[in-house]
């Protein structure tokens, strides 16, 4: 744009060219933005939506029988439903003609009462076969469990097209055929476990790196730089092999023969090789070492811009070093222990592959059931509420942490 | 400094050449023969002596590197002397840990804490001693007031100015009353006018509170006004002590002379001695006369040095010790002076302070003066010690 002093600008002519240069400026960084927009939207919220979808989908019995849905929609779940459901029921599985459609229903059914599978399988056989007239009595005497109220309840229950059931499940809860919410028996709840089994893990794992970590980075934002370079190596050097590599190397060093166990029977610690993989204390171990360098990494980062002063001048104002520590250094240090403890926890919660490899039974975590669902059993309602459970828990975590952690916190924005 | 000069000038007369300890009291901080080394090769501190009375300010000045800093650190404890003995109120630190020593201390950086408000700050130091809750309070109320920041105790330091934060930083190293107070060029970083604005109040705490103060600066200026005594620093070891009329007027060696004010400095040989005067060859053919403060015998090399403002060019005849023809190399303007820029004795620089500007138009460059100067107003300084010759 030339320069034109001799045309000065009127009012509305300047607002227009300021507008125009707003505009290419909002232009340009939204195309700056846009490639990590549209990476986002496919890899982050195109899946988190999908789990959400999945969580309350509910559309495989629907198709199967219509009609006995529709007769029992205003069933009060108190007792058996009229002859009328029964041969509905009756005329919906004598109708289906896809296999597979059949089957996703059985599955999903199966999903709620153990044995269903087999049971409509076997109820589809014989349907072509019995008098529709007294349907509930001729289904009672087919097979027992058709006179129980819950089973058609569980048929109610899966009526979609949404649903709460998996969400219920993956809190260990279910809806009786009267609609009301309970628990489900102590023998089948295991998710709320799993849950505070990973919420207790992860707990660990986040006051481990902590105490690990905060004399390290300490040591390496006070030290020479050409030393604390060295050493900042080796922290970082967990990130330099893979996930899986790193592992199975802990099985190798941590079990019953491995090095481990050698070197503290040759010193003289222990008689008996102490069991130290594929069980709670290989978990903690395995990922403490995995989430080490994002605790060190941003203590080292705010410890580095402290500098030695206002320690002296604690000191030197009367409070020994170890005082000066706590009340001056370590507040300091808290926008770095903030950041640091939610980088490692929320890791810690997602965990899978090293409680996989490196646990036991009873160590497994929660992503261990979603893939764990997705996989073996493909039942992937239960597996996006466990993860939409995963997600929220984590997102309220974050809540509390950052409001607890006032002005210190992280910020993000 | 014109002022202060024309009033040192009646003490001039019947000065003596002595380093003025300030004598009766026991010397409160005292320095014996202190050396620090950080690499095991230079000394970073080198054999200094200092003796500090109770109540006094003194300020430790000298150049960027000649161990003025660390003389502190190793006064607060931050820092152990490699040889030497640094004695606090009767005690040898070496014994005391910093946080017993009762000194406060300020930063150049402030060193305020962050995630306290100016009141912690400043209750800090009380708070760690057990101090209670209510006492804690009144003191730093009081502290407050002290520094001109009442009602400001609420704020967070990032909330302040730099002078306010420095402020908080001054409060914060007196409320607890300690016997000494520290401080490595606190205003360093502050603007003109505000350094000068707080070196008042500095002054009006360390008279309000009777606390001895150790200053750092290398603001010569800021030395002068401030200080009962200054140490002059050179390359780890103190050159001069004295008060700020004693460094400024009788600077003992020319390292003094020069970075104090300012001023010429001949280089030539002692040509002949008659009590406390002396006369000394400068260049080929050019003798002139100066007191006799610190030379060698007849033969040794000394540096004679003049301040500028002694200086007049082109006088009327008469009544001048040394008179030496000199060539104007450069006059430059300022305002309520001008400079006049020559070359005497073998085009050795020589500067003139011309104090009515007005004056210095009648000079032109490449012209041929003649500058004249007491011989009381010039001192020979420096004796060679390649001459083997000590004063
Ligand atoms: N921690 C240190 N390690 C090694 N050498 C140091 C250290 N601190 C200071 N020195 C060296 O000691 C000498 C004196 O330093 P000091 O900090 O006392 O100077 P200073 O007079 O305070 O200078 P300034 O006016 O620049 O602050 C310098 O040569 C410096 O390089
Ligand atoms: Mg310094």
């Amino acid at each position: 744009m030339p320069a034109a002093p001799s045309a000065p600008l009127g009012g509305r002519q300047l607002k227009q060219r300021l507008r125009r240069i707003q505009r290419r400026q909002a232009l340009r960084a939204f195309a700056l933005l846009a490639p990590l927009m549209l990476f986002l939207a496919v890899n982050f919220l195109l899946p988190i939506t999908l789990m959400f979808v999945r969580s309350v989908d509910d559309p495989d019995v629907r198709r199967v029988l219509p009609r006995t849905l529709a007769a029992i929609s205003n069933w009060d779940g108190l007792a058996l439903p009229s002859n009328e459901a029964g041969a509905a029921l009756l005329a919906d599985l004598g109708a289906v003609e896809n296999r597979e459609d059949l089957s996703r229903a059985a599955n999903r059914l199966n999903y709620d009462i153990n044995g269903f599978r087999s049971l409509i399988f076997r109820t589809a056989r014989s349907a072509g076969r019995i008098d529709a007239t007294h349907a509930m009595d001729a289904l009672g005497a087919l097979d027992q469990r058709w006179k129980d109220i819950e089973t058609w309840g569980a048929v109610k229950r899966a009526a979609g097209p949404t649903t709460s059931f998996y969400l219920l499940g993956a809190l260990d809860m279910k809806k009786n055929a009267g609609g009301e919410i309970h628990r489900v028996g102590s023998e089948r709840a295991v998710f709320t476990l799993v849950l505070a089994r990973t919420l207790w893990i992860s707990l660990w794992v986040t006051l481990l790196c902590l105490l690990l970590g905060y004399p390290v980075a300490y040591l390496l934002a006070t030290i020479p730089s050409n030393v604390a370079n060295i050493l900042m190596i080796l922290v970082l050097l967990p990130f330099w092999t893979s996930l899986l590599v790193r592992t199975t190397a802990w099985v190798v060093l941590l079990q019953t023969d491995g090095p481990v166990n050698g070197a503290l029977r040759w010193v003289g610690l222990i008689d008996q090789p102490l069991q130290l993989i594929f069980n709670r204390v290989g978990v903690y171990i395995a990922i403490t070492h995995v989430l080490l360098p994002f605790m060190v990494l941003p203590l080292y980062s705010v410890m580095k811009s402290l500098g030695p002063t206002t320690m002296r001048a604690a000191i030197s104002l009367g409070a020994h070093p170890f005082t000066a520590f706590l009340r001056v250094y370590v507040p300091q240090t808290m926008p770095g222990v903030f950041a640091g403890t939610l980088l490692v926890f929320i890791s810690a919660i997602g965990y899978y592959i090293t409680p996989a490899l490196i646990g036991g039974a009873d160590d497994q975590m929660l992503s261990y059931f979603i893939a764990f669902y997705t996989n073996e059993t493909t039942n992937w309602g239960l597996a996006g509420a466990l993860g939409v459970v995963l997600l929220m828990m984590t997102a309220v975590l974050y809540l509390i942490y950052s409001r607890l952690a006032g002005g210190a916190g992280p910020r993000w924005a | 400094m014109a002022g202060v000069v024309s009033a040192l000038r009646a003490n001039a007369l019947h000065e003596t050449e002595m380093d003025a300890a300030p004598s009766t009291a026991p010397a409160f901080v005292e320095f014996s023969d202190v050396c620090k080394s950080y690499d095991g090769e230079t000394l970073a501190v080198a054999h200094v002596d200092l003796a500090i009375g109770k109540g006094e300010f003194v300020t430790l000045l000298g150049p960027s590197g000649s161990g003025k800093t660390t003389s502190l650190m190793m006064l607060a404890g931050f820092e152990a002397p490699t040889s030497g003995d640094i004695v606090l109120a009767g005690r040898s630190v070496s014994r005391i840990p910093p946080h017993k020593r009762n000194i406060g201390m300020v930063f150049q950086n402030y060193a305020l804490f962050p995630h306290m408000t100016v009141a912690e700050n400043i209750g800090f130091p009380l708070s760690v001693r057990g101090v209670g809750r209510e006492t804690v309070r009144q003191k730093v109320d009081r502290a407050l007031a002290l520094v001109r920041l009442s009602g400001l105790g609420h704020r967070r330091p990032t909330e302040l100015s730099g002078g306010q934060q420095q402020r908080v930083a001054v409060a914060r190293a007196v409320v607890f009353e300690p016997d000494l107070v520290l401080m490595d060029e606190p205003l360093g970083a502050l603007d003109k006018q505000l350094r000068e604005q707080l070196q008042l109040e500095i002054k009006r705490i360390h008279s309000d509170l009777g606390v001895t103060i150790v200053y750092v600066t290398h603001d010569q200026s800021e030395a002068l006004t401030l200080s009962d005594r200054i140490a002059v620093f050179n390359g780890g070891g103190i050159r001069q002590i004295g008060t700020p009329m004693e460094i400024y007027e009788r600077p003992l060696n020319s390292f003094v002379a020069q970075f104090i004010g300012e001023s010429n400095r001949l280089d030539g040989r002692v040509i002949s001695r008659n009590g406390d005067r002396c006369r000394v060859q400068i260049g080929a053919d050019a003798t002139i006369e100066a007191r006799a403060v610190a030379i060698g015998d007849v033969g040794c090399s000394t540096s004679v040095t003049i301040r500028p403002e002694h200086v007049v060019i082109n006088p009327p005849p008469g009544g001048w010790d040394n008179v030496l023809t000199g060539l104007i190399e450069t006059i430059i303007y300022h305002g309520d002076h001008a400079r006049a820029q020559l070359r005497v004795a073998d085009s050795q620089v020589f500067t003139v302070k011309i104090s009515d500007p007005r004056n210095a138009s009648a000079l032109k460059t490449g012209e041929t003066v003649q500058a004249a100067w007491r011989a009381s107003d010039s001192r020979a300084l420096d004796p060679d010690p390649a001459a083997g010759a000590a004063p």
